[in-house]
């Protein structure tokens, strides 16, 4: 791995409403290394894309802010350096590519001006020469005739190549992190496939770290080095995806896993849902947010969060019950017939 | 673009369709006989049936439309029965005054997109809800409650502005005095600002919304500062529903036109159309309806093609 890109430290976004405080992420920690991979994996609501925007300082300030953490960039603090600094970092050291292509372009401008506008703002370029550029990108991650599309508006792209156009924008200024906030979820499933190649590949070229965001550990397992597990604001687990994926410790990640169908399976097996409904983030325990869902819960999961506790190489865990336990559990599950642990 | 500008001009002629029919029917549908009223007083059965014959009037319906609307073709859009003037001499004093007035609102009207803009930027905030609940009082007030108001209080009270007439121009609309200026102030403010009301609120909820979009968001991952955001990126696709908005409001404000040409007694389509009534003089209704309309459909063709410029999805499609 190269340089540290990043260190997130006990990072806290809350959402000060009318209803009272949405504790979106709650004392969330994790770092990232050039050329690195990073996938964050959670449930909807379970604050992934809130701990994002907090690194772009992009959380809508009222109600949203970011009450606790340090978030370095290098050794630059995103949460003190002044605004036009901040301006400096997006789109030049930290690029984002948004979940739902088809509203993440600006209609009414062609996709050209969209890119190129990146380029001239970051680097010393003409617009003439931007413009070029932006058909250079264009042509790189994949789109055809991209010297004829560039002049053309977002509504005569299809999702796929819309995702690309986006992919084209963020890296257009060499970011150092490229922050990947479901990029697939609405796309076709072949369309989903070209995508991941197409990040991967612009990673490689750039070296850059990159941070994915999502619900799908099919895609997780396919590009991540790592993964940090996600639950109601607060890291559960985290760890090297092998370990997440073959030696998980936590009861979420264990119905995370299986409720992914498997094609190894011989026999027609159910998939298994985690049963219950996600948490209110107003009204969350003190303790484990998972407890009320949690089939193994105990006294003390609701009322106090558990330390930290490694259980690998690289690898973390928060949870109650006793780590032995936990394996004899495990080796009882379905999913884990052939625990590697 | 040539291809939708053909497509709606090619709509233009089925409305032109319409309204002719539409006037024409009117014409046909009120009591009485024409030949008899033409042929004047005292007439014989035989003058009354030669004047029936020469004029058309025992032709069928669509022979009758046709003619009429050839005669239309042609500019002639028949005699006032009270004046005994042409109509399309009459419409043609008055357009020009209506018109001005019209002008002289969408432009006032026009003050609503920086306001709503302006609301949308500070929601929540003092100005936005001051404005906000005004926009609504304004826009609850009919046209005529805020003309006589207006012309009690500038016009009567305070003696700053004349209470109704109109002055010289220049080109047919521009005032070309001051004192010409002061007759358009009230009832161009009048019908403006009721307008700026409506157009300031719609602005800023398409502002509003606009600005939690994810493109914006994009554009701000990107680093652009705040103020590239919003009008770089922001606007244009805001200010778009506004126009469509403005385009069907264009209706109102040439209604709002005869309510206040009749309150300011300006000698306009508005008042024509009000005097005709009055006067049962059917012809003259017709012709400024159909003014009225032809005003309506040219203003909503260029409010559309100014659409199409803003937006390529309009302009590309097809």
């Amino acid at each position: 791995m190269g340089e540290r890109l990043l260190t997130i430290k006990d990072l806290s976004t809350h959402f000060f409403t009318h209803a009272g405080v949405v504790k979106a992420v709650n004392g969330v920690s994790f770092t990232l290394d050039r050329g690195e991979t990073i996938g964050i994996v959670g449930e909807s609501g379970s604050g992934k894309t809130v701990a994002a925007m907090s690194l772009m300082r992009l959380i809508p300030d009222p109600p949203g802010k970011v009450v606790e953490g340090s978030l370095m960039l290098g050794d630059r603090d995103l949460r003190t350096i002044s605004d036009d600094e901040m301006r400096g970092v997006r789109g030049n050291d930290i690029a984002m590519i948004f979940q739902d292509p088809m509203t993440s372009l600006n209609p009414v401008m062609k996709v050209g001006k969209q890119i190129a506008e990146a380029i001239t703002l970051h680097q010393d370029k003409g617009k003439r020469e931007a413009w070029q550029m932006a058909a250079k990108l264009l042509a790189r991650v994949g789109i055809p005739d991209a010297d004829k599309r560039v002049d053309q508006y977002p509504f005569e792209f299809s999702g796929g190549m819309r995702q690309r156009a986006m992919i084209a924008m963020a890296i257009s200024c060499n970011p150092d992190v490229l922050i990947a906030d479901e990029p697939t979820t609405a796309l076709d499933v072949t369309i989903q496939a070209q995508i991941i190649d197409v990040v991967r590949e612009m990673q490689a070229q750039f070296d850059s770290g990159v941070i994915l965001i999502t619900h799908d550990l099919g895609v997780i397992a396919e590009i991540s080095d790592k993964v940090m597990v996600m639950y109601g604001g607060r890291t559960v687990e985290y760890g090297p995806v092998d370990e997440i994926f073959y030696n998980a410790h936590h009861p979420y990640t264990w119905g995370l896993l299986a409720s992914l169908p498997r094609l190894d399976e011989s026999e027609k097996t159910r998939l298994t849902p985690i049963l219950g409904q996600p948490p209110n983030l107003i009204t969350l325990p003190a303790g484990c947010p998972f407890t009320a869902r949690c089939p193994y819960r105990r006294e003390e999961c609701r009322d106090k969060w558990p330390a930290h506790e490694a259980v690998g190489p690289d690898h973390g865990v928060h949870c109650w019950i006793p780590v032995e336990e936990r394996v004899a559990i495990r080796a009882g599950l379905p999913h884990f017939k052939e625990p590697a642990a | 673009m040539i291809a939708y500008i053909i497509r709606r001009l090619l709509q233009l002629v089925i409305v032109l369709f319409g309204v002719t029919l539409i006037t024409f029917g009117m014409l046909k549908l009120v009591p009485g006989d024409p030949a008899v009223a033409l042929a004047g007083k005292n007439a014989t059965p035989e003058k009354i049936a030669f004047v029936r014959h020469e004029r058309g009037l025992d032709r069928p319906f669509y022979v009758q439309y046709i003619r009429y609307v050839e005669r239309l073709v042609h500019g002639d859009l028949g005699e006032s029965l009270y004046t005994a003037r042409p109509v399309a001499e009459m419409i043609r004093e008055a357009a020009p005054v209506t018109i001005q007035l019209a002008v002289a609102a969408v432009l006032i009207e026009l003050l609503g997109i920086p306001l709503g803009v302006f609301s949308a930027l500070r929601q929540y905030s003092f100005w936005d809800t001051t404005l906000t609940t005004a926009a609504l009082i304004l826009w609850g007030i009919p046209v005529f409650v805020l003309g006589y108001f207006a012309m009690y209080i500038f016009g009567l009270k305070l003696d700053w502005l004349p209470i109704g007439g109109v002055g010289p121009t220049v080109l047919g609309i521009i005032p070309s005095t001051w004192e010409s200026w002061q007759t358009l102030i009230l009832p161009a403010l009048t019908l403006g600002v009721i307008e700026i009301a409506y157009i300031s609120y719609m602005q800023r909820a398409s502002m509003l919304e606009v600005s939690r979009s994810d493109f914006i968001r994009t554009a701000r991952a990107k680093g652009l500062t705040e103020r590239k955001v919003i009008w770089g990126h922001g606007f244009k696709n805001a200010v778009i529903p506004v126009m469509t908005i403005a385009g069907i409001d264009l209706g109102a404000l040439i209604g709002g036109a005869i309510i206040t040409e009749t309150v300011f007694n300006r000698p306009g389509i508005g008042l024509l159309i009000y005097q005709g009534i009055n006067q049962r003089d059917v012809a003259v209704i017709a012709g400024g309806v159909l003014f009225a309309t032809f005003f309506f459909v040219f203003a909503n063709l260029l409010v559309d093609l100014g659409y199409a410029w803003v937006d390529p999805r309009v302009r590309l499609e097809d």
